[in-house]
């Protein structure tokens, strides 16, 4: 411990000596210059932020490198939301296949209820399966893929006639807020329609339609309407 | 160095005069206002954390931008240093991800090639297996695709199938039909371009799906399935 203590040589009543002096004198010059000050003639927290002045720690102040990953904090209070600014991370920040599944929201999905039983009889113009409707809420940016697709389960989905298929000569549809946007002739049970649509912004309601000849009906049994917004 | 040299203007065997100890005392504080003491004065390492007051270093005394590039050593910052949860939407700049940034998400098989079946209980199509362990609770959407030359359902007997013939995926796990497809209807031939289908709620930890075919039962024929692939798309 640099302490620093003078040398009293000198008594009360006499004149000192050159000995005396140089011992007074030189102790200090020892302290200064040999010894040294250290921590310890320092008292506690004496550099205060009002002792710093402001602005007085310049880039030139900190060392290349010095913040290591060490030196950034790993506790439960380390780095979070608030300290990134928003649109922080640009398109180059993101490694390559760094975002997973889990990391994507869920896809925008709307799939219509599962419906065992609709037939259409209309031979003039389509008509609605009943309950093959969805409902999806869409961007207005991305284009949306609409599925007619089996229930699964232990339901066998099938399309079947009053007459024999060749006769009833189905046509499918669908519509997006009650436009076609395409028809397909499938003189079987169709196994996966599909439809691409580029909807406008908000809500936009697809429907599956059918028609068949003059005197027949169609029925569709155990289909799904699902609708999903490509991402 | 800042050295303090305190002169001797003192003599053996004479007094110690008030002139002597003025000059002295006009080198200390030369010394202490003048000269002053640096860094030589001080011991190494001298100022550790126990000497800087909490908080001291607050953000004015910092100028601004002095945490340049060059002060962050590489790597310096890890994922453990970013809590969980930090990169919000908010924090991502629109059409950031683009296509590569996306891990895959999905899986194709091997194609079937050419397969055959007279069976009247559910048969395995060689090959159209595919999907790698589910471990999240989205729905997929799955589709039979082209490989080659491709067909499906075509009947190799003389007057074709009668009825019943069926395509259902399963998930292979669980066992879970997601599609049961039901073709056949009193027709000489009968095919059919592709298959889709869409499971609402897979479950994590299963490992995909197979495609099966059957002539059921009172059915008659052979069940062609000639050059596809099964496609699973994890949403």
């Amino acid at each position: 411990m640099p302490s620093f203590t003078m040398t009293k040589n000198y008594r009360d009543g006499t004149t000192p000596t050159e000995e005396q002096l140089d011992a007074f004198w030189g102790s200090l010059e020892t302290f200064v210059n040999l010894s040294k000050l250290g921590g310890d003639n320092f008292q506690t927290g004496f550099i205060t932020a009002a002792k710093i002045t402001d602005d007085s720690i310049d880039s030139s102040k900190l060392d290349n490198a010095a913040v290591t990953a060490a030196k950034l904090d790993t506790s439960s209070t380390r780095l979070d939301t608030d300290h990134f600014k928003d649109e922080s991370v640009t398109t180059v920040k993101i490694n390559t296949a760094a975002v997973t599944q889990e990391k994507l929201a869920a896809a925008n999905i709307a799939v219509s209820a599962d419906v065992t039983s609709a037939t259409v009889t209309s031979s003039v113009s389509f008509s609605n399966f009943s309950g093959l409707t969805a409902t999806l809420t869409a961007a207005g940016t991305r284009l949306v893929f609409i599925f007619l697709v089996g229930t699964g389960g232990n339901n066998q989905s099938t399309a079947s006639g009053t007459a024999t298929s060749a006769a009833i000569k189905p046509l499918y549809s669908l519509t997006a807020d009650g436009t076609d946007i395409g028809q397909y002739r499938v003189e079987s049970s169709p196994c996966g329609l599909m439809w691409v649509h580029a909807p406008s912004a908000g809500e936009v309601v697809y429907q599956v339609q059918g028609k068949v000849n003059a005197g027949t009906s169609l029925t569709l049994a155990n289909y799904r309407l699902v609708a999903v917004e490509y991402r | 160095m800042a050295e303090l040299a305190i002169s001797k203007p003192y003599q053996a065997g004479e007094p110690y005069f008030e002139a002597d100890a003025d000059a002295q005392k006009a080198e200390i504080v030369t010394f202490i206002n003048t000269t002053k003491i640096n860094s030589d004065n001080l011991l190494s390492n001298t100022f550790d954390t126990t000497y800087l007051a909490n908080d001291a270093v607050t953000g004015a005394k910092l100028v601004d931008n002095a945490v340049t590039e060059s002060k962050l050593a590489t790597n310096a910052v890890i994922a453990d240093n970013i809590a969980g949860g930090a990169i919000t939407t908010a924090k991502i700049a629109d059409t950031a991800v683009t296509g590569l940034k996306v891990a895959h998400r999905s899986a194709t098989s091997s194609s079937s090639g050419s397969f055959s079946s007279t069976a009247t209980t559910s048969t395995q199509v060689t090959n159209l297996s595919t999907g790698p362990t589910i471990t999240v609770a989205r729905p997929i959407f799955g589709w039979l695709i082209i490989d080659a030359e491709a067909y499906l359902l075509k009947s190799n007997t003389a007057g074709g199938f009668d009825r019943n013939l069926r395509i259902l995926v399963q998930n292979s796990s669980t066992g879970n039909t997601v599609a049961d497809y039901l073709l056949g209807d009193d027709r000489s031939s009968l095919g059919v371009s592709t298959i889709a289908f869409y499971d609402p709620s897979p479950q994590v930890g299963s490992n995909g799906y197979k495609v099966f075919v059957t002539v059921g039962a009172g059915g008659t024929g052979q069940v062609d399935v000639a050059n596809y692939k099964l496609h699973i798309w994890y949403t």
